[in-house]
């Protein structure tokens, strides 16, 4: 039990009751003071008595802002280390997308410009490859798809939003080609090389004419699926000779698909279309549809071997069977 | 323990409570249902000391909490030192030996300080604040200070 003390009798009465007057007369005098002589007042408690509290306060806020602080910079932190992950696709992107942006072009041309998918598990075949644009985005296969640094392949078949196609390492695969100089023409096809890997076969062009190591070949645009100019490849070496009359040339790919990711789709100009299809129309039943890739080999056009085994170390292609010289259709040569 | 050891104890209690409250004044006052320790160590020792004394506790930390606050000094000022004398001068109207009139002293003490200094303050009492925020963290004062008088009052004598 705690016992209070008591005043009783203490004599302490007045002089309390002194003290607590004098206290409310101080209090009133300090209420009654203007607001800058009480901050006055103020400051000089806080500066005296109330020093140590005021600066563990300050200190404390600091702390708390030092914290703050710290959790913002980790945040920003990880949201940099992000980004530099980030930063190296997005580099290469770039790159692809100015280089696709200063590409020149045929007057008239006109391309889509879409994300190029390779592979995927419902694409069975392997060559084929799916974007992101469709009919809807104005794609009429078939039509080629390119980047800067040439070709990449075709667009087969095209749905709402999206279409698929084959890269040109696809056994369908041809283009029509020609020189940079324009003194030779031909058509260019995969071939498979014994290392796994594939790559191009320059056929048809002329025996009389040697065709130099280096040689840029473009497309000629014949048949309106390809824009004419587009890099296809570079030639490398004299693959065979058909005696008397051509010669097949070993050809470096301007484009490695497996490198490239974003790419334009050609949406060719109204003539190119309207000669795709007085071309398609007139040879329905002899060729196939576009001159520039023969998808599918019509029944009276001679069939070229889909893919020929290449011994990569020898540097040229297994030459074709002379009953099934590598030549496509007519137009495709006519094109050219 | 005798009467001048167990006075010079509330004491620094009652100083530990008023170095508490200014230390910790930030979160406490932020914390509307926090525990008012400068209400609960005037109120305790309003209970110690002479009526006189116990005003000029209430008095100046009343002052000193009116200078940490930054609203003006005078008001803290008189609403404690009128405190701390009142309780001192009437403990004897309202003592009683039942070991939780402490509790019960401190609860309705800071309830009624709370009360004033908020008419005072903004010349209106807001419901919310008078029937909850106010009898909550009076309630909270009085757990703490009271517990912390009943731990020092088992070590004083008889």
């Amino acid at each position: 039990m705690v016992r209070y003390p008591s005043d009783e009798g203490s004599g302490h009465g007045r002089a309390d009751l002194l003290s607590f007057l004098g206290l409310l007369a101080v209090s009133a005098v300090l209420l009654a003071l203007p607001p800058s002589q009480q901050t006055a007042v103020s400051d000089l408690v806080r500066r005296t008595v109330l020093r140590p509290f005021v600066a563990a306060h300050r200190w404390t806020d600091r702390q708390a802002d030092l914290r703050a602080r710290l959790q913002q910079l980790e945040r920003e932190n990880r949201q940099l280390q992000e980004q530099l992950l980030q930063r190296e696709g997005v580099v290469q992107e770039n790159r692809e997308l100015r280089d696709l942006l200063s590409l020149g072009l045929p007057r008239g041309s006109e391309f889509l410009s879409a994300d190029l998918v390779i592979g995927t598990p419902r694409l069975s075949r392997a060559g084929r490859f799916l974007v992101d644009v469709g009919r809807s985005d104005g794609v009429e296969p078939p039509v080629g798809v390119v980047v800067a640094r040439g070709v990449v392949g075709i667009v087969r078949t095209a749905e709402a939003g999206r279409a698929y196609g084959d890269l040109w390492t696809h056994p369908d695969f041809r283009v029509s080609v020609r020189t940079e100089s324009g003194d030779a023409t031909g058509v260019v096809r995969p071939v498979s090389v014994e290392a796994g890997g594939a790559a191009m076969l320059f056929e048809g062009a002329p025996y009389q004419r040697k065709i130099p190591e280096g040689t840029l070949l473009v497309t000629t645009g014949a048949g309106g699926v390809f824009p004419p100019g587009v890099a296809v490849g570079r030639v490398r070496s004299v693959s065979s000779v058909e005696s008397g009359w051509a010669r097949s040339y070993r050809v470096e790919p301007a484009v490695r698909p497996g490198t490239v990711h974003s790419v334009l789709v050609w949406r060719a100009p109204e003539e190119a279309r309207g000669v795709r299809g007085d071309l398609a129309g007139g040879r329905r039943e002899s060729a196939p549809s576009d001159t520039d890739s023969a998808a599918t080999p019509s029944p009276d056009t001679t069939v070229v071997p889909r893919l020929e085994s290449v011994d990569p170390t020898e540097g040229a292609a297994a030459p074709a069977p002379s009953d099934s010289p590598a030549v496509v259709d007519d137009t495709a040569r006519g094109g050219t | 323990m005798n009467g001048r050891g167990s006075t010079l104890a509330y004491m620094i209690l009652v100083g530990t409570l008023l170095a508490l409250h200014f230390l910790f004044r930030p979160a406490l006052v932020s914390w509307p249902m926090g525990p008012d320790l400068l209400t609960g160590a005037v109120l305790l020792g309003g209970l110690r000391l002479r009526a006189g004394a116990a005003a000029g506790l209430g008095f100046g930390a009343g002052l000193l909490d009116g200078a940490m606050a930054l609203t003006g000094i005078g008001r803290g000022a008189l609403v404690y030192a009128v405190l701390g004398y009142v309780t001192s001068r009437w403990r004897e109207l309202f003592f009683s030996d039942v070991p939780l009139f402490v509790f019960a002293y401190l609860f309705f003490g800071c309830w009624v300080a709370k009360l004033v200094l908020s008419l005072l303050a903004d010349f209106s009492l807001g419901w919310e604040f008078a029937l909850l925020e106010a009898p909550t963290a009076s309630a909270v004062t009085a757990v703490l200070c009271g517990g912390a008088d009943r731990l020092l009052a088992r070590g004083a004598p008889g």
